[in-house]
């Protein structure tokens, strides 16, 4: 409300001063011409005075950093997405081998490990219980060929 | 037992996408909080919602601006009633009646203008909140180059679009106001078309900032969400050429959460939208009414024949129909932004 009224009477104030000016100039001759000239640039300088006081604080600020936040947050959404995938992937291979095993009669523990890929892909495991050679190798042999984490990779326990 | 263990390690890798990526939306402020319904059901009814818990709140907004019309005729009244009087005061008294409009439409106008800028800024912190959420719930979705240039265009022209407002757009209106008092007063045409100008600039910046918003978003939306769907695709194909067991696991595990991610990105959109809607919506109504009161006012004070006084209060009328272009081109740039992040890939 200050600001308003301050600009409202500095705009009465230049239109009363312009008109006083130009009433005492008179109509005719090149002085008044003049004098009215100068009083018609005063009058736009004042009307005009908040644009030349004009400051976009938040533009600089907001839009400094703006593809590096950018990148940040689609990063964050990207890396949940694969916390997420990964969680669901490796708790579905879990559930296969258990699968697997429970059909040949074999009580498991499993653990898969992902590699870092995306999408994360099982690249080793840890079975632990008590398994017959015979069992060990039929699950050894199905973890390599569906799973494809090789031999070597497959750790067992018990 | 172990059929059931394997059955819930699987209802567990279902409810997991959902535990990894939580996203919800910001709360909406106080004051919109109270228009939004209890519970969200579908986009429309809830929206219907939202604007009769508005509209139900007017009625005092209505008799403080009805009031205001109703002195203002009684003032034209009272100035026709003086220009009766012989003599060559008629001049004075049109002076007199502008100056006296000027200042009884003054306080509301300036809390008109004030309540638009503060809904701008609540609007744009509203925004500031909301995106990185949308953002991220669309990156996790797979649109990653979308959802950054979304994100990069909705920001900038939110800003550019506010700090517009309140520096330049806001002053203008103020500007107007005092050059059409000016013009009223004096009844000096270089004057006018001042005014007429400044009112012009100021429609036309707002106008020019949606259209190359709208360009933006129509042009990255199609470009990056055509680059998105080719890399979800290639990865689909990548999958679909691995192991066949191993493959399938990663494809139902993409697949899901990619679904996850799209129903938390459209519930968070769903109440997104409502929300911009609920924070815009009851300033709008307001300086509507506020708006169209004048409106009548002014074409009632025509029929006085002091011309210059219901010019004047048309004028007025005119600077709260450029507030409610500002607060509503802020709106308007989120909805736009929130239904392209809501469309998401491809």
């Amino acid at each position: 409300m200050g600001s308003l009224k301050q600009y409202l009477l500095a705009v009465t104030a230049a239109a009363i001063l312009c008109a006083i000016v130009n009433g005492l100039m008179g109509e005719k001759g090149a002085l008044s011409a003049a004098v009215r000239l100068l009083a018609g640039i005063f009058l736009i300088l004042t009307l005009a005075a908040p644009l030349v006081r004009l400051r976009l604080d938040g533009l600089e600020e907001m839009t400094s950093d703006l593809n590096l936040r950018a990148e940040a947050i689609t990063a964050s959404g990207e890396n949940s997405a694969r916390e997420a995938m990964a969680e669901i992937i490796k708790s579905r291979t879990e559930a296969y081998i258990l699968d697997k095993a429970e059909s040949l009669d074999v009580n498991l523990t499993v653990q898969v490990e992902l590699d870092t890929g995306n999408p994360p892909a099982p690249k080793a495991v840890r079975l632990s219980g008590n398994v017959s050679p015979y069992a060990k190798g039929v699950l050894s042999d199905m973890i390599s060929k569906d799973l494809g984490i090789l031999p070597e990779d497959q750790i067992w326990n018990g | 037992m172990r059929k059931l263990a394997v059955l819930i390690c699987l209802a567990a890798a279902l409810v997991l996408p959902v535990a990894a990526m939580d996203y919800t939306a910001p709360e909406a402020p106080q004051e919109a909080q109270e228009l939004m319904p209890v519970e969200t059901g579908s986009f429309g009814s809830d929206l219907w919602k939202v604007i009769r818990s508005a509209v139900g709140k007017l009625q005092p907004e209505i008799a403080e601006a009805a009031g205001i019309c109703l002195s203002l005729i009684c003032l034209v009244m009272l100035i026709s009633l003086l220009k009766t009087m012989p003599g060559k005061a008629q001049k004075v008294v049109e002076l007199v009646g502008v100056l006296a409009v000027a200042v009884l439409l003054l306080q509301r106008t300036n809390a008109m203008i004030r309540l638009g800028a503060d809904t701008v800024t609540e609007l744009s912190e509203y925004g500031k909140l909301l995106l990185p959420v949308m953002t991220a719930a669309l990156a996790s979705q797979g649109g990653l180059t979308a959802s950054a240039s979304l994100y990069t265009g909705t920001a900038v022209f939110d800003a550019v679009l506010c700090a517009g407002i309140s520096g330049l757009l806001l002053p203008l209106v103020y500007v107007f106001l005092a050059l059409s008092a000016a013009g009223c007063a004096t009844g000096v045409e270089a004057v006018n078309k001042l005014r007429d100008f400044v009112r012009w600039l100021t429609l036309w910046i707002l106008k020019w900032i949606l259209y190359i918003f709208t360009g933006y978003i129509g042009i990255t939306g199609v470009v990056s969400g055509t680059a998105d769907a080719a890399t979800v695709k290639a990865a689909k194909l990548t999958m679909a050429g691995m192991i066949p067991v191993v493959g399938g696991i990663l494809a139902d595990a993409s697949e899901a959460v990619i679904v996850g991610a799209g129903v938390m990105k459209s519930a968070v959109g769903v109440y997104g939208l409502l929300a911009v809607i609920a924070i815009w919506i009851s300033p709008f109504l307001k300086i509507g009414i506020q708006y169209l009161l004048l409106k009548l006012t002014a074409a009632a004070c025509e029929t006085f024949g002091v011309r210059p006084v219901s010019a004047l209060i048309g004028a007025f009328s005119e600077a709260m129909g450029m507030l409610l272009g500002m607060t509503s081109a802020v709106c308007v740039l989120l909805l736009i932004s929130m239904v392209c992040f809501m469309k998401g890939v491809g």
